[in-house]
């Protein structure tokens, strides 16, 4: 590790680097392009770039056929190259190309027709680009056609033979027959080998020879060498392998194709929910805007059976919202003034008033998709793993294919030996790892979103499925929101509500459950909240805050300590009896002094009785850290029957989960837990209106369900399993199948056949991860 | 050779009844114009290649039928009676479909619509892609012959009698020769947007093919020696 460095996008170590145009540096291309697609935001138009001359002109093409990234680097090198083009870039994931150009002296339209020339597809922006993979489907059933004609040709040749039927009279039958495969065989080297051999060949030209390069040199020599043999009237032909070979490694890739743009689908699903345009109810009255034009804060009205366009609090209006898009809860929720909305989320039946709060990529949809894609593009450890034995793999299966050639040649020809050595090559192809790793992940990530329960990345699902100890925070996660205030207790000179309204008003600019308790108690007794002039918040104590000209303390028995506030007897007397009664007890007081004592009570969530048991049925130990009174702590601890830690302040939180050696999850709200989530293997924030993108949690739960704990430690345990059940069987296979084919038992077609077959198993292996049960059919509350 | 001629009529007389029932939707989804082609009718040429390249999917899977009843001949060393047999299946499969045209019983491809309804969707979804360049022109035509369709599955059972690849090949060639002028024709009046007159042809396509299929159960049973041969002016009837 002479320069090692920690990828700017995924925080993963590396020992080569790779960086961008600003030195960042990245762990791998999909990083840096990912770096890339997120720095230019999620738009569809990009910005225009700095035109390097004052008439230099823009275009973004799209692109088709690019099978991988040796043929993004090929497009981009061969534009950059073209008269008349300043500047050119080339986006792999993304499939276009943008070019700085001089119009000048080359339109688009030649820029396309150039690409094309190169045989890819190309086109300009006022076309329409095909879709890729029903391209590649169509090519594969017109193959067909030909490749039945070979397959079932031969096979009744072969079982002339079988019979003993070919007799010399019947010669010309077989002589027929492969004139026949040899014409059919000229389209099938169009339509799947010419693709196979570019892309082989581009890589080899970038001295980074794949798969492909391996699998046309096999096919082209195989129809070579039949070609030769046919009309010399001598030998044996090979039509049906080149045939296979090509028509299966085509259907291979197909799957990819499939597999991804299924993946990219949902995503786009996502955005597409977004509404473009919104009502805004502008000074000049009502008219309808792109979302893009709308001003911070604008006000935006929903009409019944309308998505909401932004995130937004409502100022107008109630109604039931279909909000199953961000939770996966089919059951509408009842929002009304003051509540939060997110864009996508569909109104039922109630029309709305809006004032804006986000818009686009900034709505929690958008981050949503943001990170979806992120997290499709990241690679996470196994798939290093995978990427890292199918670097070795590649070249050792050339050198063992190399040994068989000459080998064989020696012992029975030039004919037996180039077969077996591309049986070699096809049996060691690491198409179980190089596509079924990643795409179990992605099912697993995909199957977690389904149900509202947001995971990072697909490294966060490797870490939860090493999960064995489990920290809950206990306020607003154990416990159900909201909070609700159930007593105020003050000295003779006040009244509850001129106490209720100083605490609303310092607990205003927190974003505390507790302060949510405190505006919603003030609100339903009808108080108006006075403004403070100062605000500090004191985290796992409380808030002071400058009131009337005196200094206002809001918190905890902490918090009596730092602001020197003396307890009178009986209030100390009130507060043990509630704190025994299991309330939060919360102080008020200034000028030395506590003047009133404000009880909350938290109701426990119905699931949690179910939830304690499953995790622990998980092998998982069970601790609950709370910042509550160790009195109140105890309470609970007979109440769950689980370990809880009370009268922890962060610090000590944090400390905690630091010490735990193995891996541990923490639970939280994810807004005061913050450092804790941070801490731990796996933070999980149950995160309604959090904001996704800057939380500290790789786990956001947009239900607000803790079943989904339990059940996300279980997708989690199965996903692992299905990727070391693959990896299993490709090495079972390969193993195997190396062998029979080194020794030369193992045809060339069938190595082939062998090959769509694993991955066929492997992919569909990971792809039954789909039907995994949801954790309302799971785990039913008792 | 008589399985060729057979082919021939089969393609001229089943095409009346029955593409014009079952691939009028394609030819119409094929005839439409293509994008970017500026709204302008499909060009003849490509009308041309997509019928070319159906024809050629059938001679490929002709060659095979016939090297398949060649096997068998080879194996069996008369093809006598196998050909009365398939004569016979033939003559209940025309019956069939006779029943079918004239709309007594349901069409045979939507008996078996359970086995190959997932085959026949993939290839209709890739037949519903616009034709835009010659090549595709072609290739959609090589597709087009691969759909499920009774009477080609009946042809090729007939030019499997044949016993060789080669006149197989040919003779499913004339099979789609033959109904090239009823399905040129659908696609003419596709274009011309008139598609209401085949209503007229139905009850004769049906008589036809009953027609058909009886002289193909003479022929079987004559293959068995059961009835006598029948010429009419130096071309065996039965």
């Amino acid at each position: 590790m002479v320069k090692a460095a920690v990828c700017s996008l995924c925080g993963l170590s590396t020992a080569a680097p790779l960086y961008d145009d600003t030195g960042r540096p990245y762990c791998c291309p999909a990083c840096r392009e990912v770096a890339q697609l997120l720095a230019e935001g999620p738009s569809v138009s990009p910005a225009p770039a700095q035109a390097p001359k004052a008439h230099a002109q823009e275009v973004t093409l799209a692109l088709g056929e690019m099978w991988c990234p040796s043929c993004s680097w090929f497009i981009e090198e061969r534009l950059k190259r073209t008269p008349g083009v300043f500047k050119a870039q080339v986006n792999f994931l993304r499939r276009e190309a943008r070019v700085v150009y001089d119009p000048e002296r080359i339109q688009p339209r030649a820029l396309a027709k150039r690409v094309r020339r190169w045989g890819y597809r190309a086109w300009t922006p006022d076309e329409t680009p095909e879709d890729e993979e029903e391209v590649l489907f169509t090519r594969i059933l017109i193959s067909l056609v030909f490749v039945m004609h070979i397959m079932i040709g031969s096979f009744i040749l072969y079982a002339r033979q079988l019979l003993g039927l070919d007799t010399p009279d019947t010669l010309w039958m077989s002589r027929f027959f492969y004139l026949t495969f040899f014409l059919a065989s000229l389209p099938l080297l169009y339509l799947l080998g010419w693709p196979i051999l570019r892309t082989g060949l581009v890589s080899l030209g970038r001295r980074q020879p794949n798969m492909h390069t391996l699998i046309a040199l096999g096919a082209f020599s195989a129809f070579a060498l039949s070609t030769r043999n046919l009309f010399l009237g001598q030998g044996h032909v090979y039509f049906d392998t080149a045939a296979m070979l090509l028509f299966l490694v085509t259907i291979g890739h197909w799957l990819e194709v499939k597999a991804r743009s299924e993946g990219i689908r949902a995503m786009e699903k996502l955005w597409k929910r977004l509404p473009r345009e919104a009502l805004w109810i502008s000074p000049e009255g009502p008219r309808r805007v792109p979302v893009d034009e709308l001003p911070p804060g604008a006000r935006v009205r929903v009409e019944p059976g309308e998505p909401f366009p932004v995130d937004g609090i409502v100022a107008q209006g109630e109604g039931e919202v279909d909000e199953s898009l961000l939770t996966g809860e089919a059951m509408p929720v009842y929002r009304r003034s003051g509540d939060r909305v997110y864009a996508g989320t569909v109104s039922v039946d109630g029309a709305f008033e809006v004032i804006t709060v986000a818009v686009g990529a900034e709505t929690v949809a958008g981050q949503i998709g943001r990170m979806l894609h992120q997290a499709l593009w990241q690679r996470s450890p196994v798939e290093r793993l995978a990427d890292r034995i199918a670097a070795v793999l590649v070249p050792v299966a050339v050198l063992v294919a190399a040994g068989t050639f000459v080998y064989w040649t020696r012992q029975a020809g030039l004919e037996t030996g180039l077969m077996n050595a591309l049986s070699v090559l096809l049996i060691t192809c690491p198409c179980a790892l190089g596509l079924a790793t990643p795409l179990t992940l992605w099912v697993g990530l995909q199957r977690a979103s389904g149900e509202g329960a947001l995971v990072r990345n697909t490294a966060v699902l490797e870490r939860l499925a090493r999960v064995r100890v489990v920290f809950l925070d206990k306020t607003g996660t154990l416990t159900q929101q909201p909070l609700r205030v159930s007593a105020v207790w003050t000295s003779a000179d006040l009244t509850e509500d001129r106490v209720l309204a100083w605490v609303a008003a310092l607990e205003a600019p927190a974003k505390h459950p507790i302060a949510e308790a405190f505006l919603r108690a003030a609100k339903e007794r009808g108080l108006s909240v006075p403004q403070v002039h100062t605000f500090t918040a004191h985290p796992g104590q409380g808030v002071e805050g400058a009131l009337n000209g005196r200094v206002l303390y809001v918190g905890n028995e902490r918090l009596l300590q730092r602001a020197g506030l003396r307890l009178s007897p009986d209030m100390h007397a009130r507060a043990e009896r509630w704190r025994q009664e299991g309330r939060r007890v919360i102080y008020v007081g200034w000028e030395g002094e506590v003047r009133a004592l404000v009880a909350l009570e938290e109701a426990l969530r119905p699931e949690v009785p179910a939830v304690l048991n499953e995790l622990r049925a998980l092998g998982c130990r069970v601790e609950v850290l709370t910042g509550d009174h160790p009195q109140s702590g105890a309470r609970w601890e007979e109440r769950l029957g689980v370990s809880v830690r009370a009268g922890l302040s962060p610090e000590e939180k944090l400390s905690r989960i630091r010490e735990t050696e193995e891996p541990a999850a923490v639970v939280g709200d994810g807004i005061n837990d913050g450092p804790a989530l941070a801490a731990a293997d796996v933070g999980i924030a149950m995160g309604r209106g959090t904001d996704i993108a800057h939380a500290a949690a790789e786990v956001i739960l947009l239900r607000d369900d803790l079943r989904l704990v339990p059940w996300l430690l279980r997708l989690a345990r199965a996903v692992r399993r299905k990727v070391h059940q693959n990896l299993a069987w490709a090495f079972v296979y390969n193993l195997i199948g190396v062998g029979l084919a080194v020794m030369g038992y193992l045809q060339p077609i069938l190595a082939a056949l062998a090959m769509v077959a694993s991955s066929l198993l492997v992919t569909t292996n990971a792809l039954r991860l789909r039907t995994f049960a949801g954790p309302s059919s799971a785990s039913r509350r008792p | 050779m008589i399985p060729a001629t057979a082919l021939l009529f089969m393609g001229l007389l089943g095409s009346l009844g029955h593409c014009v029932g079952m691939c009028t939707p394609v030819t119409l989804l094929l005839s439409r114009p293509a994008r970017g082609a500026e709204g302008g009718p499909v060009r003849r040429g490509w009308l041309v290649l997509l019928h070319l390249g159906r024809l050629s999917t059938y001679a490929l899977l002709g060659a095979l039928a016939g090297a398949l009843g060649h096997l068998l001949s080879a194996w069996r060393a008369s093809l006598q009676p196998v050909q009365g047999l398939v004569a016979l299946l033939l003559a209940g499969v025309l019956g069939y479909m006779a029943g079918a045209v004239a709309g007594w019983v349901p069409p045979l491809e939507t008996l078996w619509a359970g086995w190959t309804g997932r085959w026949g969707q993939a290839v209709r979804r890739a037949l519903a892609r616009p034709v835009s360049s010659t090549l595709r022109a072609y290739g959609l035509g090589l597709l087009w012959g691969l759909l499920p369709c009774g009477l080609v599955y009946a042809a090729l059972l007939l030019a499997a009698t044949t016993g060789h690849p080669l006149w197989a090949a040919g003779g499913m060639l004339l099979f789609g020769l033959g109904t090239l002028p009823v399905m040129a024709g659908v696609g003419w009046l596709a274009v011309r947007g008139d598609l209401q007159q085949r209503e007229r042809w139905r009850k004769a396509a049906a008589l036809l093919l009953l027609l058909f299929g009886v002289q193909m159960a003479l022929r079987g049973l004559a293959a068995w020696g059961l009835v006598p041969h029948f010429h009419l002016g130096g071309v065996m009837l039965w």
